[in-house]
Protein backbone atom coordinates (compact mmCIF):
# COMPACT_ATOMS: atom_id res chain seq x y z
CA UNK A 1 0.00 0.00 0.00
CA UNK A 2 1.55 3.71 -1.56
CA UNK A 3 1.48 6.37 0.35
CA UNK A 4 -0.75 7.84 -2.03
CA UNK A 5 -3.18 5.22 -1.18
CA UNK A 6 -2.92 5.90 2.05
CA UNK A 7 -3.75 9.34 1.18
CA UNK A 8 -6.91 8.82 -0.68
CA UNK A 9 -7.96 6.70 1.78
CA UNK A 10 -7.72 9.39 4.45
CA UNK A 11 -9.69 11.82 2.15
CA UNK A 12 -12.53 9.43 1.65
CA UNK A 13 -12.96 8.66 5.08
CA UNK A 14 -12.79 12.25 6.15
CA UNK A 15 -15.27 13.39 3.45
CA UNK A 16 -17.81 10.76 4.49
CA UNK A 17 -17.30 12.14 8.17
CA UNK A 18 -17.55 15.85 7.35
CA UNK A 19 -20.94 17.64 8.06
CA UNK A 20 -21.91 14.37 9.71
CA UNK A 21 -24.67 15.67 12.76
CA UNK A 22 -26.11 13.48 15.58
CA UNK A 23 -28.93 14.60 17.45
CA UNK A 24 -28.10 15.22 20.88
CA UNK A 25 -30.30 14.27 23.72
CA UNK A 26 -32.07 16.68 25.94
CA UNK A 27 -30.46 15.02 29.22
CA UNK A 28 -26.85 16.23 28.11
CA UNK A 29 -28.65 19.41 28.00
CA UNK A 30 -30.21 19.56 30.98
CA UNK A 31 -26.91 18.07 32.43
CA UNK A 32 -25.11 21.15 30.96
CA UNK A 33 -27.18 24.39 31.99
CA UNK A 34 -27.37 22.17 36.00
CA UNK A 35 -23.87 22.12 35.74
CA UNK A 36 -23.27 25.61 34.69
CA UNK A 37 -25.81 27.38 37.31
CA UNK A 38 -24.08 25.17 39.89
CA UNK A 39 -20.40 26.03 38.93
CA UNK A 40 -22.08 29.39 38.99
CA UNK A 41 -23.16 29.35 42.62
CA UNK A 42 -19.83 27.85 43.77
CA UNK A 43 -18.15 30.49 42.17
CA UNK A 44 -20.22 33.32 44.14
CA UNK A 45 -20.20 31.03 47.35
CA UNK A 46 -16.36 31.47 46.94
CA UNK A 47 -16.54 35.66 45.90
CA UNK A 48 -18.60 35.61 49.06
CA UNK A 49 -16.26 33.41 51.02
CA UNK A 50 -12.85 35.37 49.84
CA UNK A 51 -14.89 38.78 51.18
CA UNK A 52 -15.98 37.01 54.41
CA UNK A 53 -12.55 36.23 54.88
CA UNK A 54 -10.90 39.60 54.19
CA UNK A 55 -12.81 40.96 56.51
CA UNK A 56 -12.73 38.79 59.04
CA UNK A 57 -8.68 39.10 58.62
CA UNK A 58 -9.29 42.91 58.70
CA UNK A 59 -11.35 43.05 61.52
CA UNK A 60 -8.74 40.31 63.38
CA UNK A 61 -6.05 42.78 62.42
CA UNK A 62 -7.96 46.15 63.81
CA UNK A 63 -8.54 44.49 66.83
CA UNK A 64 -5.56 43.19 67.64
CA UNK A 65 -3.58 46.25 66.98
CA UNK A 66 -5.75 48.70 67.82
CA UNK A 67 -7.96 48.05 70.54
CA UNK A 68 -5.16 45.61 73.16
CA UNK A 69 -7.28 45.83 75.49
CA UNK A 70 -10.77 47.54 75.87
CA UNK A 71 -10.60 48.67 79.32
CA UNK A 72 -7.72 50.80 79.04
CA UNK A 73 -8.25 53.91 76.81
CA UNK A 74 -5.23 54.55 74.69
CA UNK A 75 -3.26 57.83 75.99
CA UNK A 76 -3.85 59.59 72.85
CA UNK A 77 -7.50 59.10 73.04
CA UNK A 78 -7.05 60.11 76.93
CA UNK A 79 -5.21 63.29 76.18
CA UNK A 80 -7.61 64.48 73.32
CA UNK A 81 -10.41 63.95 76.01
CA UNK A 82 -8.42 66.13 78.66
CA UNK A 83 -7.88 68.70 76.10
CA UNK A 84 -11.21 69.04 74.71
CA UNK A 85 -12.15 69.31 78.32
CA UNK A 86 -10.63 72.31 79.33
CA UNK A 87 -12.85 74.28 77.10
CA UNK A 88 -16.05 72.57 78.73
CA UNK A 89 -17.76 73.98 81.56
CA UNK A 90 -15.94 73.36 85.00
CA UNK A 91 -19.72 72.16 86.27
CA UNK A 92 -22.23 71.14 84.75
CA UNK A 93 -25.21 74.04 85.18
CA UNK A 94 -27.65 71.41 87.08
CA UNK A 95 -28.85 69.23 84.60
CA UNK A 96 -29.23 65.74 84.77
CA UNK A 97 -27.64 64.09 82.11
CA UNK A 98 -28.87 60.49 81.29
CA UNK A 99 -26.23 57.37 81.42
CA UNK A 100 -24.69 58.45 78.27
CA UNK A 101 -24.51 61.45 78.89
CA UNK A 102 -23.27 61.28 82.64
CA UNK A 103 -20.32 58.73 81.08
CA UNK A 104 -19.03 62.11 78.95
CA UNK A 105 -19.51 63.86 81.74
CA UNK A 106 -17.46 61.73 83.66
CA UNK A 107 -14.83 62.49 80.76
CA UNK A 108 -15.41 66.06 81.12
CA UNK A 109 -14.93 66.32 84.67
CA UNK A 110 -11.59 64.05 84.85
CA UNK A 111 -10.45 66.51 82.75
CA UNK A 112 -11.39 69.35 83.93
CA UNK A 113 -10.12 68.82 87.14
CA UNK A 114 -7.06 67.31 86.30
CA UNK A 115 -4.16 68.52 89.25
CA UNK A 116 -6.88 68.83 91.60
CA UNK A 117 -6.84 65.18 93.72
CA UNK A 118 -9.69 64.04 92.62
CA UNK A 119 -10.58 60.46 93.56
CA UNK A 120 -14.13 58.72 92.65
CA UNK A 121 -13.70 55.16 93.18
CA UNK A 122 -13.99 55.14 97.28
CA UNK A 123 -17.51 56.30 96.23
CA UNK A 124 -18.51 53.30 95.42
CA UNK A 125 -20.34 50.95 97.05
CA UNK A 126 -20.96 47.38 95.56
CA UNK A 127 -22.60 46.80 92.22
CA UNK A 128 -25.89 47.58 91.95
CA UNK A 129 -25.80 49.62 94.95
CA UNK A 130 -27.25 53.16 94.23
CA UNK A 131 -24.51 55.60 94.53
CA UNK A 132 -25.54 59.13 94.81
CA UNK A 133 -23.29 61.53 92.85
CA UNK A 134 -20.29 63.27 94.42
CA UNK A 135 -21.38 66.71 95.35
CA UNK A 136 -19.24 69.74 94.31
CA UNK A 137 -19.48 73.64 94.79
CA UNK A 138 -19.67 75.20 91.54
CA UNK A 139 -16.75 76.40 90.81
CA UNK A 140 -14.76 74.03 92.63
CA UNK A 141 -13.12 72.53 89.47
CA UNK A 142 -12.44 76.19 88.31
CA UNK A 143 -8.64 76.80 87.10
CA UNK A 144 -7.76 78.86 89.70
CA UNK A 145 -9.44 76.74 92.31
CA UNK A 146 -7.40 74.11 91.90
CA UNK A 147 -4.41 73.32 93.66
CA UNK A 148 -2.18 71.71 91.92
CA UNK A 149 -1.17 68.83 93.31
CA UNK A 150 -1.10 64.62 92.24
CA UNK A 151 -4.15 64.18 90.29
CA UNK A 152 -4.40 60.86 91.61
CA UNK A 153 -3.83 60.81 95.23
CA UNK A 154 -6.55 61.13 97.41
CA UNK A 155 -5.12 64.32 100.01
CA UNK A 156 -5.29 63.72 103.81
CA UNK A 157 -7.03 66.18 106.09
CA UNK A 158 -3.26 66.72 107.27
CA UNK A 159 -2.23 67.90 104.03
CA UNK A 160 -4.55 70.57 103.85
CA UNK A 161 -6.80 68.19 101.18
CA UNK A 162 -10.34 67.79 101.13
CA UNK A 163 -12.03 65.87 103.85
CA UNK A 164 -13.19 63.16 102.11
CA UNK A 165 -16.63 61.97 103.90
CA UNK A 166 -17.76 58.33 104.58
CA UNK A 167 -18.84 57.48 101.31
CA UNK A 168 -15.69 59.03 99.55
CA UNK A 169 -16.95 61.98 97.90
CA UNK A 170 -15.07 64.50 96.67
CA UNK A 171 -14.50 67.76 97.81
CA UNK A 172 -12.28 71.14 96.95
CA UNK A 173 -9.31 71.79 99.30
CA UNK A 174 -10.47 72.68 102.59
CA UNK A 175 -13.74 72.26 102.06
CA UNK A 176 -16.15 69.58 104.18
CA UNK A 177 -18.50 68.22 102.31
CA UNK A 178 -21.32 66.62 103.42
CA UNK A 179 -22.39 62.83 103.16
CA UNK A 180 -23.72 61.69 99.70
CA UNK A 181 -26.44 63.83 98.66
CA UNK A 182 -29.76 62.66 96.54
CA UNK A 183 -29.19 63.34 92.96
CA UNK A 184 -31.82 66.45 92.94
CA UNK A 185 -29.56 67.98 95.73
CA UNK A 186 -26.75 67.63 93.14
CA UNK A 187 -28.22 68.38 89.94
CA UNK A 188 -28.78 72.02 91.62
CA UNK A 189 -25.52 72.14 92.46
CA UNK A 190 -22.88 70.47 90.23
CA UNK A 191 -22.75 68.07 88.24
CA UNK A 192 -21.58 64.62 89.22
CA UNK A 193 -18.22 63.85 88.60
CA UNK A 194 -18.98 60.31 88.33
CA UNK A 195 -22.09 58.45 87.72
CA UNK A 196 -21.42 55.00 88.72
CA UNK A 197 -24.75 53.89 88.68
CA UNK A 198 -24.23 53.10 85.26
CA UNK A 199 -24.00 49.56 84.39
CA UNK A 200 -21.19 50.02 81.93
CA UNK A 201 -18.96 52.03 84.81
CA UNK A 202 -15.88 50.56 85.93
CA UNK A 203 -16.56 48.87 89.51
CA UNK A 204 -13.29 47.30 90.37
CA UNK A 205 -12.10 50.13 91.78
CA UNK A 206 -9.53 51.41 89.70
CA UNK A 207 -8.62 54.46 87.67
CA UNK A 208 -11.61 55.63 85.70
CA UNK A 209 -12.65 53.66 82.57
CA UNK A 210 -15.45 53.87 80.04
CA UNK A 211 -18.15 51.93 79.32
CA UNK A 212 -16.81 48.48 79.66
CA UNK A 213 -19.33 46.29 80.90
CA UNK A 214 -18.58 43.59 83.52
CA UNK A 215 -17.78 40.67 82.23
CA UNK A 216 -19.94 37.33 82.41
CA UNK A 217 -18.50 34.49 82.42
CA UNK A 218 -21.07 32.56 80.81
CA UNK A 219 -23.48 32.86 77.54
CA UNK A 220 -26.62 31.01 77.05
CA UNK A 221 -27.38 30.88 73.31
CA UNK A 222 -30.76 29.79 70.80
CA UNK A 223 -30.75 30.40 67.58
CA UNK A 224 -31.07 28.83 64.33
CA UNK A 225 -28.58 28.63 61.09
CA UNK A 226 -29.16 28.06 57.08
CA UNK A 227 -26.43 26.79 55.02
CA UNK A 228 -25.99 27.22 50.96
CA UNK A 229 -27.55 24.50 48.89
CA UNK A 230 -26.80 23.62 45.07
CA UNK A 231 -27.43 21.04 42.69
CA UNK A 232 -24.26 19.80 41.90
CA UNK A 233 -22.23 19.42 39.03
CA UNK A 234 -22.80 15.46 37.36
CA UNK A 235 -19.30 14.17 37.25
CA UNK A 236 -18.00 12.36 34.76
CA UNK A 237 -16.42 9.20 34.41
CA UNK A 238 -17.17 8.00 38.02
CA UNK A 239 -18.71 4.81 36.34
CA UNK A 240 -22.11 5.72 37.22
CA UNK A 241 -23.15 4.18 33.83
CA UNK A 242 -21.43 0.87 34.76
CA UNK A 243 -23.88 -2.09 34.24
CA UNK A 244 -23.91 -5.09 36.96
CA UNK A 245 -26.04 -7.60 38.79
CA UNK A 246 -27.11 -5.83 41.73
CA UNK A 247 -29.17 -8.67 44.06
CA UNK A 248 -32.22 -7.24 44.89
CA UNK A 249 -32.82 -5.28 48.23
CA UNK A 250 -35.33 -3.42 50.11
CA UNK A 251 -34.40 0.71 49.18
CA UNK A 252 -34.41 2.90 47.64
CA UNK A 253 -32.39 3.33 44.32
CA UNK A 254 -31.80 7.15 42.61
CA UNK A 255 -32.01 7.28 38.65
CA UNK A 256 -29.13 9.79 37.63
CA UNK A 257 -27.79 12.27 39.33
CA UNK A 258 -29.55 15.05 38.70
CA UNK A 259 -32.06 15.88 42.30
CA UNK A 260 -32.44 18.76 43.60
CA UNK A 261 -31.27 19.92 47.29
CA UNK A 262 -33.07 22.18 50.19
CA UNK A 263 -31.81 24.41 52.09
CA UNK A 264 -30.54 22.69 55.20
CA UNK A 265 -31.08 23.99 58.61
CA UNK A 266 -30.19 23.61 62.06
CA UNK A 267 -31.85 25.17 64.85
CA UNK A 268 -29.97 24.41 68.40
CA UNK A 269 -28.73 25.38 71.96
CA UNK A 270 -25.21 26.70 73.19
CA UNK A 271 -23.48 27.53 76.53
CA UNK A 272 -20.78 29.93 76.09
CA UNK A 273 -18.08 30.30 78.67
CA UNK A 274 -15.35 33.24 78.81
CA UNK A 275 -12.45 31.69 79.96
CA UNK A 276 -10.38 34.95 79.58
CA UNK A 277 -10.98 38.55 78.89
CA UNK A 278 -11.47 37.79 74.56
CA UNK A 279 -11.56 34.46 74.47
CA UNK A 280 -14.75 32.04 74.91
CA UNK A 281 -15.23 28.43 74.44
CA UNK A 282 -18.80 27.57 73.23
CA UNK A 283 -20.63 24.12 73.37
CA UNK A 284 -24.39 22.19 72.63
CA UNK A 285 -26.63 21.19 71.08
CA UNK A 286 -27.89 21.06 67.19
CA UNK A 287 -30.70 19.46 65.36
CA UNK A 288 -30.40 19.70 61.43
CA UNK A 289 -32.26 18.73 58.58
CA UNK A 290 -31.09 18.15 54.96
CA UNK A 291 -33.62 17.38 52.25
CA UNK A 292 -33.68 16.74 48.84
CA UNK A 293 -36.38 15.74 45.56
CA UNK A 294 -35.11 12.81 43.12
CA UNK A 295 -36.72 10.27 40.75
CA UNK A 296 -36.11 6.95 41.67
CA UNK A 297 -37.42 3.32 42.76
CA UNK A 298 -38.28 1.84 45.65
CA UNK A 299 -37.73 -1.74 46.34
CA UNK A 300 -39.23 -4.00 48.85
CA UNK A 301 -37.72 -7.69 48.74
CA UNK A 302 -38.45 -10.68 50.41
CA UNK A 303 -35.30 -13.06 50.26
CA UNK A 304 -34.57 -12.83 46.38
CA UNK A 305 -37.97 -12.02 45.35
CA UNK A 306 -39.11 -8.58 44.68
CA UNK A 307 -42.28 -8.29 45.89
CA UNK A 308 -43.25 -4.20 45.24
CA UNK A 309 -41.72 -1.74 43.12
CA UNK A 310 -42.43 1.59 42.59
CA UNK A 311 -40.49 4.36 40.73
CA UNK A 312 -41.79 7.61 41.49
CA UNK A 313 -40.56 11.29 42.64
CA UNK A 314 -39.47 10.90 46.07
CA UNK A 315 -38.43 13.57 48.91
CA UNK A 316 -35.49 12.67 51.34
CA UNK A 317 -34.63 14.00 54.63
CA UNK A 318 -31.78 13.43 56.99
CA UNK A 319 -32.20 14.53 60.60
CA UNK A 320 -28.97 15.10 62.90
CA UNK A 321 -28.45 15.77 66.50
CA UNK A 322 -25.04 16.97 66.60
CA UNK A 323 -22.35 18.82 69.61
CA UNK A 324 -20.25 21.33 68.51
CA UNK A 325 -17.73 23.02 70.10
CA UNK A 326 -16.35 26.61 69.03
CA UNK A 327 -13.57 28.21 69.93
CA UNK A 328 -14.19 32.61 70.00
CA UNK A 329 -11.89 35.54 69.98
CA UNK A 330 -13.73 39.09 70.59
CA UNK A 331 -12.25 41.52 68.18
CA UNK A 332 -13.65 44.36 69.54
CA UNK A 333 -14.49 43.66 73.00
CA UNK A 334 -17.46 45.71 74.71
CA UNK A 335 -19.57 48.31 72.87
CA UNK A 336 -22.86 48.87 70.89
CA UNK A 337 -21.64 46.04 68.22
CA UNK A 338 -19.22 43.15 69.27
CA UNK A 339 -17.47 41.61 66.50
CA UNK A 340 -15.67 38.11 67.04
CA UNK A 341 -14.12 35.73 65.05
CA UNK A 342 -14.74 31.72 65.49
CA UNK A 343 -13.75 28.19 64.67
CA UNK A 344 -14.48 24.67 65.53
CA UNK A 345 -15.82 21.56 64.90
CA UNK A 346 -18.85 19.54 64.99
CA UNK A 347 -19.72 15.73 65.03
CA UNK A 348 -22.91 14.90 64.15
CA UNK A 349 -25.17 11.88 64.49
CA UNK A 350 -27.71 10.46 61.97
CA UNK A 351 -31.04 10.24 63.58
CA UNK A 352 -32.61 8.72 60.59
CA UNK A 353 -32.83 8.59 56.69
CA UNK A 354 -36.41 9.30 55.53
CA UNK A 355 -37.62 8.87 52.46
CA UNK A 356 -41.44 10.04 50.98
CA UNK A 357 -42.60 8.09 47.90
CA UNK A 358 -45.01 10.00 46.65
CA UNK A 359 -47.62 7.32 45.15
CA UNK A 360 -51.12 8.01 43.88
CA UNK A 361 -52.69 6.78 46.09
CA UNK A 362 -50.90 7.76 49.06
CA UNK A 363 -47.49 8.46 50.10
CA UNK A 364 -45.18 5.81 51.27
CA UNK A 365 -42.85 6.20 54.00
CA UNK A 366 -39.34 4.32 54.11
CA UNK A 367 -36.59 4.99 56.79
CA UNK A 368 -33.04 4.23 56.76
CA UNK A 369 -30.75 3.79 59.84
CA UNK A 370 -27.77 6.26 59.56
CA UNK A 371 -24.68 4.26 60.46
CA UNK A 372 -21.47 6.60 61.59
CA UNK A 373 -21.28 10.38 61.87
CA UNK A 374 -20.88 13.93 60.73
CA UNK A 375 -17.44 15.64 61.72
CA UNK A 376 -17.59 19.19 60.55
CA UNK A 377 -15.35 22.04 60.52
CA UNK A 378 -16.02 26.08 60.37
CA UNK A 379 -14.82 29.19 60.72
CA UNK A 380 -16.49 32.41 60.36
CA UNK A 381 -16.70 35.98 61.93
CA UNK A 382 -19.52 36.89 63.97
CA UNK A 383 -21.07 40.46 65.46
CA UNK A 384 -23.81 40.53 68.39
CA UNK A 385 -26.16 43.91 68.63
CA UNK A 386 -26.43 43.85 72.84
CA UNK A 387 -29.88 44.71 73.40
CA UNK A 388 -30.82 44.75 76.72
CA UNK A 389 -27.45 44.70 79.30
CA UNK A 390 -27.49 40.88 79.56
CA UNK A 391 -29.95 39.92 75.98
CA UNK A 392 -28.24 40.36 72.40
CA UNK A 393 -28.35 39.20 68.86
CA UNK A 394 -26.14 37.84 67.15
CA UNK A 395 -25.76 37.25 63.29
CA UNK A 396 -22.77 34.19 62.76
CA UNK A 397 -22.01 33.93 58.84
CA UNK A 398 -19.29 31.08 58.74
CA UNK A 399 -17.60 28.60 56.20
CA UNK A 400 -18.51 24.79 56.72
CA UNK A 401 -16.39 22.21 55.86
CA UNK A 402 -17.91 18.51 55.78
CA UNK A 403 -15.16 16.25 55.15
CA UNK A 404 -16.45 12.67 53.61
CA UNK A 405 -17.41 10.28 56.74
CA UNK A 406 -19.49 7.60 55.16
CA UNK A 407 -22.78 9.37 55.46
CA UNK A 408 -26.28 8.78 52.96
CA UNK A 409 -25.98 11.65 49.85
CA UNK A 410 -27.14 15.44 51.09
CA UNK A 411 -26.15 18.07 49.90
CA UNK A 412 -23.30 18.02 52.44
CA UNK A 413 -21.70 14.60 50.41
CA UNK A 414 -21.74 16.29 47.21
CA UNK A 415 -21.12 19.99 48.07
CA UNK A 416 -18.30 20.24 50.94
CA UNK A 417 -17.93 23.61 51.08
CA UNK A 418 -20.80 25.98 52.44
CA UNK A 419 -21.56 28.86 53.36
CA UNK A 420 -24.27 29.47 56.56
CA UNK A 421 -25.60 32.07 58.43
CA UNK A 422 -26.39 31.81 62.04
CA UNK A 423 -28.89 34.00 63.82
CA UNK A 424 -30.27 34.21 67.32
CA UNK A 425 -30.15 35.59 70.54
CA UNK A 426 -27.53 35.15 73.09
CA UNK A 427 -27.95 35.41 76.62
CA UNK A 428 -25.48 36.84 79.04
CA UNK A 429 -25.96 34.61 82.75
CA UNK B 1 -19.61 17.90 18.25
CA UNK B 2 -21.57 14.68 19.13
CA UNK B 3 -19.81 12.20 16.68
CA UNK B 4 -16.34 13.61 17.47
CA UNK B 5 -16.84 12.43 21.20
CA UNK B 6 -18.28 9.34 19.81
CA UNK B 7 -16.20 8.88 17.57
CA UNK B 8 -13.06 9.48 20.17
CA UNK B 9 -14.57 7.27 22.81
CA UNK B 10 -17.13 4.40 20.76
CA UNK B 11 -19.93 4.82 22.33
CA UNK B 12 -22.69 7.00 22.90
CA UNK B 13 -23.76 6.81 26.60
CA UNK B 14 -19.98 7.83 27.02
CA UNK B 15 -20.04 10.10 24.43
CA UNK B 16 -23.24 12.44 25.72
CA UNK B 17 -20.49 12.50 29.34
CA UNK B 18 -17.81 14.09 26.86
CA UNK B 19 -20.40 15.95 25.28
CA UNK B 20 -21.59 17.39 28.57
CA UNK B 21 -18.62 17.65 29.88
CA UNK B 22 -16.96 19.44 26.72
CA UNK B 23 -19.55 21.80 26.75
CA UNK B 24 -19.28 22.75 30.46
CA UNK B 25 -15.25 23.76 30.02
CA UNK B 26 -16.34 25.43 26.61
CA UNK B 27 -18.36 27.96 28.35
CA UNK B 28 -16.70 28.17 31.36
CA UNK B 29 -13.63 29.39 29.25
CA UNK B 30 -15.43 31.13 26.78
CA UNK B 31 -13.65 34.77 27.83
CA UNK B 32 -10.52 32.68 26.97
CA UNK B 33 -11.29 32.49 23.24
CA UNK B 34 -8.70 35.46 21.57
CA UNK B 35 -10.66 35.29 18.69
CA UNK B 36 -8.13 34.25 16.28
CA UNK B 37 -8.55 31.61 14.12
CA UNK B 38 -11.91 29.53 13.27
CA UNK B 39 -14.30 29.49 16.85
CA UNK B 40 -15.71 26.11 15.55
CA UNK B 41 -11.90 24.26 15.43
CA UNK B 42 -10.99 26.08 19.14
CA UNK B 43 -14.43 24.25 20.12
CA UNK B 44 -13.25 21.50 18.60
CA UNK B 45 -9.91 21.07 20.28
CA UNK B 46 -12.07 21.53 23.59
CA UNK B 47 -13.74 18.34 23.03
CA UNK B 48 -11.15 16.43 21.62
CA UNK B 49 -9.02 17.34 24.83
CA UNK B 50 -12.01 16.11 26.98
CA UNK B 51 -11.91 13.13 25.13
CA UNK B 52 -8.45 12.23 25.68
CA UNK B 53 -8.74 13.16 29.00
CA UNK B 54 -11.31 10.31 29.57
CA UNK B 55 -8.94 7.95 27.47
CA UNK B 56 -6.36 8.60 29.86
CA UNK B 57 -7.92 8.24 33.06
CA UNK B 58 -9.77 4.89 32.02
CA UNK B 59 -5.99 3.63 30.46
CA UNK B 60 -7.73 3.01 27.19
CA UNK B 61 -4.72 4.74 25.31
CA UNK B 62 -2.21 1.01 26.82
CA UNK B 63 -0.83 0.75 23.05
CA UNK B 64 0.87 -3.10 23.78
CA UNK B 65 -2.04 -5.18 23.22
CA UNK B 66 -3.43 -3.19 20.38
CA UNK B 67 -0.09 -3.45 18.68
CA UNK B 68 -0.32 -7.00 18.97
CA UNK B 69 -3.45 -7.70 17.65
CA UNK B 70 -2.29 -5.08 14.51
CA UNK B 71 0.41 -7.19 13.99
CA UNK B 72 -2.04 -10.57 12.69
CA UNK B 73 -3.32 -8.25 10.06
CA UNK B 74 -2.41 -8.59 6.61
CA UNK B 75 -1.88 -5.54 4.60
CA UNK B 76 -4.60 -4.96 2.13
CA UNK B 77 -5.03 -2.66 -0.73
CA UNK B 78 -7.83 0.60 -0.23
CA UNK B 79 -11.27 -0.75 -0.14
CA UNK B 80 -13.86 1.67 -1.96
CA UNK B 81 -15.48 3.08 1.15
CA UNK B 82 -18.26 4.84 -0.50
CA UNK B 83 -20.61 1.56 -0.37
CA UNK B 84 -20.34 2.29 3.14
CA UNK B 85 -22.68 4.72 4.76
CA UNK B 86 -21.60 6.99 7.78
CA UNK B 87 -23.26 5.49 10.54
CA UNK B 88 -21.28 2.28 9.39
CA UNK B 89 -18.06 4.20 9.03
CA UNK B 90 -18.58 5.35 12.70
CA UNK B 91 -19.62 2.15 13.99
CA UNK B 92 -16.12 0.62 12.23
CA UNK B 93 -13.89 3.21 13.78
CA UNK B 94 -15.86 2.57 17.49
CA UNK B 95 -14.59 -0.44 16.71
CA UNK B 96 -11.06 -0.17 16.74
CA UNK B 97 -9.02 -0.88 19.75
CA UNK B 98 -8.89 2.76 21.43
CA UNK B 99 -5.41 3.31 20.98
CA UNK B 100 -5.36 2.94 17.25
CA UNK B 101 -8.91 4.83 17.42
CA UNK B 102 -7.37 7.93 18.83
CA UNK B 103 -4.24 8.67 16.56
CA UNK B 104 -6.33 7.38 13.90
CA UNK B 105 -9.10 10.39 14.67
CA UNK B 106 -6.20 12.65 15.91
CA UNK B 107 -4.20 12.48 12.31
CA UNK B 108 -6.79 11.34 9.68
CA UNK B 109 -9.82 13.45 10.90
CA UNK B 110 -8.36 16.06 12.69
CA UNK B 111 -5.45 16.71 11.10
CA UNK B 112 -2.54 16.76 13.47
CA UNK B 113 0.55 15.55 12.87
CA UNK B 114 2.68 12.65 14.03
CA UNK B 115 4.26 15.18 16.88
CA UNK B 116 1.70 16.75 17.77
CA UNK B 117 -0.32 13.38 18.27
CA UNK B 118 3.13 12.31 19.99
CA UNK B 119 2.82 15.33 22.47
CA UNK B 120 -0.34 14.97 23.35
CA UNK B 121 -0.84 11.39 23.99
CA UNK B 122 2.58 11.10 25.53
CA UNK B 123 4.36 8.44 22.44
CA UNK B 124 6.90 9.01 20.42
CA UNK B 125 6.42 9.91 16.95
CA UNK B 126 7.38 6.28 15.41
CA UNK B 127 5.06 4.70 17.67
CA UNK B 128 2.29 7.44 16.47
CA UNK B 129 3.29 6.36 12.78
CA UNK B 130 2.96 2.82 13.23
CA UNK B 131 -0.35 2.89 15.52
CA UNK B 132 -2.05 5.43 12.46
CA UNK B 133 -0.54 2.39 9.85
CA UNK B 134 -2.19 -0.10 11.80
CA UNK B 135 -5.33 1.65 12.60
CA UNK B 136 -5.68 1.87 8.79
CA UNK B 137 -5.21 -1.28 7.49
CA UNK B 138 -7.30 -2.37 10.62
CA UNK B 139 -10.19 -0.68 9.40
CA UNK B 140 -10.03 -1.45 5.65
CA UNK B 141 -9.80 -5.30 6.48
CA UNK B 142 -13.25 -4.08 8.25
CA UNK B 143 -14.59 -2.59 5.67
CA UNK B 144 -13.69 -5.37 3.23
CA UNK B 145 -15.44 -7.79 6.01
CA UNK B 146 -18.29 -5.59 5.53
CA UNK B 147 -18.40 -5.65 1.65
CA UNK B 148 -17.98 -9.27 1.16
CA UNK B 149 -20.67 -9.80 4.33
CA UNK B 150 -22.88 -7.26 2.16
CA UNK B 151 -22.47 -9.31 -1.06
CA UNK B 152 -22.36 -12.71 -0.03
CA UNK B 153 -19.24 -13.87 -0.51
Amino acid sequence: MTKQDDNKFDLEIRSLLSGAEESVPDSVWEGVSSALLARRRVVLMRRIGLVASLAAAAALVVGVFLFKDPSVIPSEVEESLLSASSFAPASGSGDVAGPAQNERRCEIEVGTCAGNPVSVASSVAGHGQEIAPATEVPGTCAADAIPTGDATAIPSEAEGGAKVSGSGDVAGPGEEIAPATNEAETSDNAAPAFDLTHPDADLTGGSPTLGKAPRRLLALSAGGLMETNGNPVRSTFTGYRANGTVLPKTGVREHGDNGSYGVPFSLGLGLQWHFAPRWALGTGLTYSCLSRSFTGTYTVTEGDAVTFQITSNIDNSIHYLGVPLQLSYSLTGDGPVQCYTFAGAALEKGLTNRFRIKDAESDIIYKEHVDGVQLSFNLGLGVRFPMTDRVGLYLDPSLHYYPDCGQPRSIRTRQKLMFSLEAGLRFDL
Amino acid sequence: MYPVCIRYVGDRDTAQDILQEGFITLFSKLDSYSGEGAFEGWARKIFVNTALMYLRKTDALKLGTDIEEARSLASEAPSAIQSIGYAELMQLIASLPAGFRTVFNMYVVEGYSHKEIADALGISEVTSRSQLQRARKMLQDKIKMMENDKTGR
